[in-house]
């Protein structure tokens, strides 16, 4: 059950810091409560104030911020991004993994920032900004810092943030034309079990990959990326990354640290993590081929 | 006909689709306190102290009950013994059982105080598996043999001991001899499966609604048998039967799990102690901690003959009953009895054991213990058919009962045609000639009695317009019984349907009925239900024949009319003739009574319920996963007295067992249950359907039933989770004997597999 | 009038105005069944999970037992109250009724809402579209394959009806 509290509607970034640091250590920021009102009627949070960041109009929004980069405000609920026709265009690794995050009701409420602040081990949407190079803005009362994706994520339920900071967007760089991705799950219960996502940037000349995105997530503590596993996919022609994609698997499982629980003992999901990780680079390079036809 | 085998729209339908069908969590009576309860964090303990003078001070708490506030009543129920304490007292055998209870003015408080409660435990070694319970010394679940409730007459062999085996049943004929299994003329198998514990996952957990006045109670249930209910707060509270009053609204699925006593005695404890009604509503993850299958263990022996035919079957049953008897020595005698499976055996064993564990009791389940040997003597069937190069539904055609055989000799006649719906089968789910290499087939055949014997009792009343009332306490929950019933009592009685009314599940008006389980209520409740409208057809029929001085077999009843030669009247005018002044009624009254015989279990079951799927799946073989492409049932209806409500159920029976093959599983670790939730709980989502589900009905009108109606419901779900093993089994070329099939298990037992193979390549 | 911990709360259940002061921690669940009566909206999961507890609100599925009431602060929410006009069904509940969607009836409010908000989305959904929109409602009754047909019934007669204005 949750005990009683009172919830406060800043306008701007500022004020809910303020509101924040006025709750003596027993304030929280609100903005879906898919995962924070679960836990408060569990009674394993409690709080007395809750911020609701709804109303700060600076955090809600998908939209361009200058020529190579999308803006996603976080109080952006997942459907938003699913059903946005500018990421479909520019970044449809977010709506398409989207459309997989627990279920149209979770994701009618649940934001981005909400769930990357979160930071559950089987998020998708956390491994999904570290592949896509997201940067965090986060305000920490006198400034908006950016925090890189990939030191945000500090170990389960642990970001890089500081108490009181408050997540306001994450910037997506848009890869170039003819990008292509790969995303596979292996999910039996409400939250994925094993995710592996590789996302490839093409050449100039369109004829290999310079750039790779390769990482796991949901299997351990943190998602995580993989420059040994990215190294072998870059400055290759494509076929030459469809035949590392075993090494690739290997790498990526060997580095990972899968932890048991109801879903698999680490050794089995070691495998997965090597069976999707080649799974997922075929799918990526099928793509490719499927937007050359 | 007019009304059965008509697909006629539910009765509940208009309730259900607009939200006014009212649950027992959706009531809320003038006054109503809400009530929590304290579970026990251990598997087991001793228990100090409780101290509730913090919880009883806080404002808007009405009562905080322990055991030590029971102390006038008699404290304890359960079905087959009394062994469940309604709160722990002196020890807890279970994480999550009942230790102390509150009702206070709102949930909200009920829950605060629960906090405020201080028990002290000391906590004891647990038994929590089937072999620490059996190990030499083991500490006892129970260290005092509980007492016999005596609510059944066919649980034999009840033995009072200081033992972790509650009960055993022991079964032979013809001489299954070492000598015969040790043959050289005959080829032996032998294989040990494993089941876990499942849990019903009904979408309403249990509650209850008590109001207690004065010297009486009524008790707002959410159950299956409220006549057994009755009977155990009788008991409990020392009332006599007529001053207990069940009335069952909907229930929001049961699945076995609401049979018998659950939260209702510690409900009516409550509402006694503080003079308020009281609503205890358990959460999802509650009913959890409440029941869940028996989990078994089953070896099974058989020695074959070369032309594929069955000679002797030895089978050992264990089943894991948790921290309670409840109904498990009744499924460990009644389901161990027909665990040879539905063959000829001439020569056969049965050894079937009932232990306790310091796990959540083990309650009834649809299937009723079936599907757990089925699991092991049906994979077994396939293992002989490939070693004998026999093609599958070949080898049970070789081996099924046929229609008149026996059981085991001194049982009743089979009444079912096994090699016609293994017919069906073949013809339903054709081989694929195009399958893929990780793709296989599988089948399984099960066979299950009805609860036996069993009494059922109706009453039906003729208005004054012709318009009739039927009186039954039959449970609807969600089968379709309220619908099914009103439409043979409207062809009984050759009326309209919309002239029939239904009463159900009032142990204040409405008669007898001992339970709605056992795929027993359209075919027995039914009979019942008949025999009623027959006794006012009869009584209508003399009315007319004395009033028109003709001899009663000369008097005709159709379509609301009683007529003779050249003369006819309606119901009503019957009536009015007979007392000279309208509005008069007739009133009859139909029983169901089961027979006890000479036969294994002394209750013969009126009816054999067969249980026959087919499953195509595929295998992922690097992940282990399986998608199942093609679920096809066999259902040996006798007569769909409704066939969309019939092949309603058999489909529901299919997607259950799919979650029970595939991912179910309740999972203890440290003495703590892990997954008592529906994040962690996986069962049968929309996206799980199968391409192709098909329920085919076959009609023999072989039943005891009404118009030749056999139970159904249950048999599915005792066969599809075997079938679907078979399935995975054929595809991967593994020899899996353990349930779920979840994918890590698969994939283990690929590559054992592919080690095996490749070793003895070298 | 608000306070430290509750607030007036002014929203639209089923088309109607309604005012009342809930506490901030208020669930929308209780709010519904507690204080307005609407007991058609059910709880199981208590986790987001099994969708029984779906109501609309502003005409997008969300789950009752973990919205806090607050979100509807000025929004219409729709429950399985509302979809009727007296006693003439809406043409999902009549499609639902015809093709048997559902047993025991305690995820039926739920699924019928949830399909409310499909056909809105999608209006001709096929049904790997019907499997994937109603992942998270979880029926342990009927095995789906009724609800599916209830799903598509309901999209033709959609379909129908809106050919006919």
């Amino acid at each position: 059950m949750i005990t009683p509290l009172t919830i406060v509607t800043p306008a701007s970034e500022r004020e809910a810091f303020e509101a924040y640091q006025g709750g003596a250590g027993s304030a929280a920021y609100y903005a879906g409560g898919t995962e924070l009102l679960l836990l408060m009627k569990q009674g394993v949070a409690q709080h007395d104030v809750l911020i609701d960041l709804k109303g700060i109009v600076s955090l809600s929004g998908i939209s361009r911020a200058g020529a190579d980069r999308v803006r996603v405000g976080s109080c952006v609920k997942h459907r938003e991004i699913e059903r946005s026709p500018l990421l479909g265009d520019l970044l449809p690794l977010l709506p398409t993994v989207e459309r997989h995050v627990a279920n149209v009701r979770v994701r009618n409420a649940g934001t981005l920032g909400g769930n990357l602040c979160f930071a559950e081990p089987h998020s998708d949407m956390t491994l999904v900004t570290l592949l896509l190079d997201g940067e965090i803005g986060v305000f920490d009362g006198k400034a908006t810092r950016t925090i890189p994706a990939g030191e945000f994520f500090v170990g389960a339920y642990e970001t890089a943030m500081q108490p009181g900071d408050l997540l306001c967007h994450v910037d997506f760089p848009v890869p170039r034309a003819g990008t292509v991705f790969g995303y596979q799950q292996f999910r039996l219960h409400e939250r994925p079990s094993c995710v592996v996502g590789v996302v490839l940037q093409p050449t100039k000349d369109g004829k290999g990959c310079r750039r790779a995105a390769v990482g796991e997530g949901a299997a351990g503590l943190a998602p995580r990326r993989s420059p040994a596993a990215e190294a072998l996919l870059e400055n290759v022609s494509w076929e030459e990354a469809a035949g590392r994609a075993a090494e690739v698997g290997r790498v990526l499982a060997e580095e990972a640290e899968p932890l048991e629980d109801l879903t698999g003992s680490e050794e089995y999901k070691r495998h997965l993590i090597d069976v999707l990780a080649q799974r997922a680079i075929s799918e990526t390079l099928g793509r490719r081929e499927a937007n050359n036809a | 006909m007019r009304a059965v085998g008509q697909s006629v729209v539910r009765r509940d339908a208009a309730e259900k689709v607009t939200g006014r069908a009212v649950y027992v969590g959706d009531m809320k009576l003038p006054g109503m306190a809400y009530a929590k309860l304290l579970r026990s964090p251990y598997a087991r303990a001793r228990i100090v102290s409780i101290d509730t003078s913090r919880a009883c001070a806080m404002a808007g708490v009405l009562c905080v009950l322990t055991s030590e506030d029971l102390k006038g009543i008699d404290p304890y129920f359960g079905p087959v013994l009394k062994d469940q304490p309604i709160l722990a007292a002196g020890e807890v055998r279970f994480q999550g059982e009942p230790v102390a209870a509150v009702a206070a003015i709102d949930e909200r408080t009920a829950a605060a105080a629960l906090e405020r409660i201080e028990v002290v435990y000391d906590p004891l070694p647990a038994v929590m598996t089937l072999d620490e319970a059996l190990a030499p010394g083991a500490p006892l679940v129970h260290e005092t043999p509980p007492r016999a409730n005596g609510m059944f007459s066919d649980v034999k062999n009840l033995i009072a001991r200081a033992s972790n085996v509650v009960h055993e049943f022991h079964y032979q004929h013809g001489e299954p001899t070492e000598e015969l299994f040790q043959s050289p003329e005959l080829e032996t198998f032998d294989d040990v499966t494993t089941y876990p514990m499942i849990h019903h996952v009904m979408m309403e957990p249990y509650g209850c609604v008590a109001d207690w006045q004065g010297d009486q109670v009524t008790l707002h249930a959410a159950t299956q048998h409220p006549h057994p209910v009755r009977r155990d707060i009788a008991q409990i509270f020392g009332l006599p039967l007529s001053r207990v009053r069940i009335v069952v609204p909907y229930i929001g699925g049961a699945f076995g799990g609401k049979s018998y006593a659950k939260v209702e005695p510690i409900a009516a404890a409550l509402s006694r102690a503080c003079k308020l009604p009281v609503r205890l509503c358990l959460t999802a993850e509650e009913a959890f901690q409440t029941g869940r299958k028996p989990s078994a263990r089953v070896r099974v022996r058989t020695a074959v003959s070369p032309d594929g035919r069955i000679v002797a079957r030895h089978i050992e049953v264990y089943y894991i009953l948790g921290a309670y008897a409840d109904v498990g020595p009744r499924v460990t005698q009644k389901a161990g009895y027909t665990a040879l499976g539905p063959y000829r055996i001439p020569n056969a064993r049965i050894d079937a054991y009932g232990v306790y564990t310091n796990t959540v009791p083990a309650i009834a389940y649809r299937g009723y213990g079936v599907p757990q040997t089925a699991l092991a003597y049906e994979l077994q069937m396939d293992r002989i058919a490939r070693s004998l190069g026999v093609d599958p539904i070949e080898l049970r055609m070789r081996n099924v009962l046929r229609r008149g055989d026996r059981y085991t000799p001194s049982d009743s006649d089979f009444d079912a045609d096994l090699p016609g719906d293994l017919a069906e089968l073949r013809h339903g789910m054709p081989e694929r000639g195009s399958r893929g290499p990780w793709t296989g087939q599988g089948m399984a055949v099960t066979l299950k009695t009805t609860i036996a014997p069993s009494l059922s009792q109706a009453m039906v009343r003729v208005h004054a317009d012709g318009s009739a009332s039927l009186f039954t306490s039959t449970v609807e929950i969600g089968q379709g019984a309220k619908t099914a019933l009103a439409q043979i009592v409207a062809e009984t009685l050759d009326i309209d349907m919309a002239k029939v009314q239904v009463i159900l599940a009032d142990t204040a008006l409405t008669p007898y009925d001992q339970a709605t389980s056992s795929s027993r209520s359209t075919t027995l409740n039914g009979y019942a239900c008949q025999a009623a409208a027959r006794d006012v057809i009869r009584q209508l029929r003399d009315i007319a024949a004395g009033s028109w001085g003709v001899a009663p077999e000369a008097v005709k009843a159709e379509g609301g009319i009683v007529k003779a030669a050249d003369r006819q009247m309606s119901y009503g005018e019957a009536l009015d003739s007979l007392f000279g002044m309208t509005g008069a009624e007739v009133v009859g009254v139909g029983t169901y009574a089961g027979a006890m015989g000479n036969v294994p279990l002394s209750g013969i079951t009126p009816f054999w319920e067969i249980g026959l799927v087919g499953a195509t799946v595929e295998i992922d073989h690097d992940t282990g996963e399986t998608s199942v492409h093609e679920l096809v049932s066999v259902a040996d209806v006798g007569k769909a007295i409704n066939p969309a409500l019939a092949e309603a159920q058999d489909e529901g029976a299919v997607m259950m067992g799919l979650g029970h093959a595939l991912w179910e599983e309740m999972v203890y670790a440290d003495g703590q249950l892990v997954n008592g939730n529906l994040v962690d709980y996986r069962v049968a989502r929309m996206g799980d359907l199968p391409a192709r589900l098909e329920s085919i009905m076959v009609e023999n009108e072989d039943g005891p039933g009404p118009y030749g109606a056999k139970g159904i419901g249950e048999g599915a779900t005792c066969a599809v989770a075997t079938a679907v093993a078979a399935a995975v089994n054929q595809a991967a070329g593994i020899e899996i004997r353990d349930l779920p099939l979840h994918p890590e298990r698969v994939w283990r037992a690929l590559r054992d597999h592919a080690l095996t193979a490749q070793q003895e390549g070298k | 009038m608000s306070s430290l911990h509750g607030f007036d709360l002014r929203m639209q259940v089923n088309g109607q105005p309604v005012e009342l002061e809930v506490g901030y921690n208020e669930l929308l669940i209780d709010v519904l069944r507690d204080r307005l009566g609407l007991t058609g909206t059910k709880r199981s999961c208590d986790m987001e999970v099994c969708g029984v507890c779906t109501v609309l609100v502003d005409g997008q599925m969300v789950s009752g037992c973990t919205t806090l009431a607050w979100e509807a602060r000025g929004k219409n929410v729709e429950t399985i109250e509302g979809l009727a006009e007296g006693d003439k069904l809406h043409p999902i509940q009549e499609a639902f009724v015809e093709h048997n969607g559902f047993q025991c009836g305690f995820c039926t409010p739920g699924m019928i809402l949830s399909t409310k908000a499909l056909l809105k989305e999608y209006p001709q959904p096929d049904k790997a579209t019907i499997q994937w929109y109603l992942h998270g409602n979880i029926c342990r009754c009927t095995g789906y394959k009724k609800i599916i047909d209830s799903v598509e019934a309901a999209a033709q007669a959609q379909a129908q009806t809106a050919g006919a204005d």
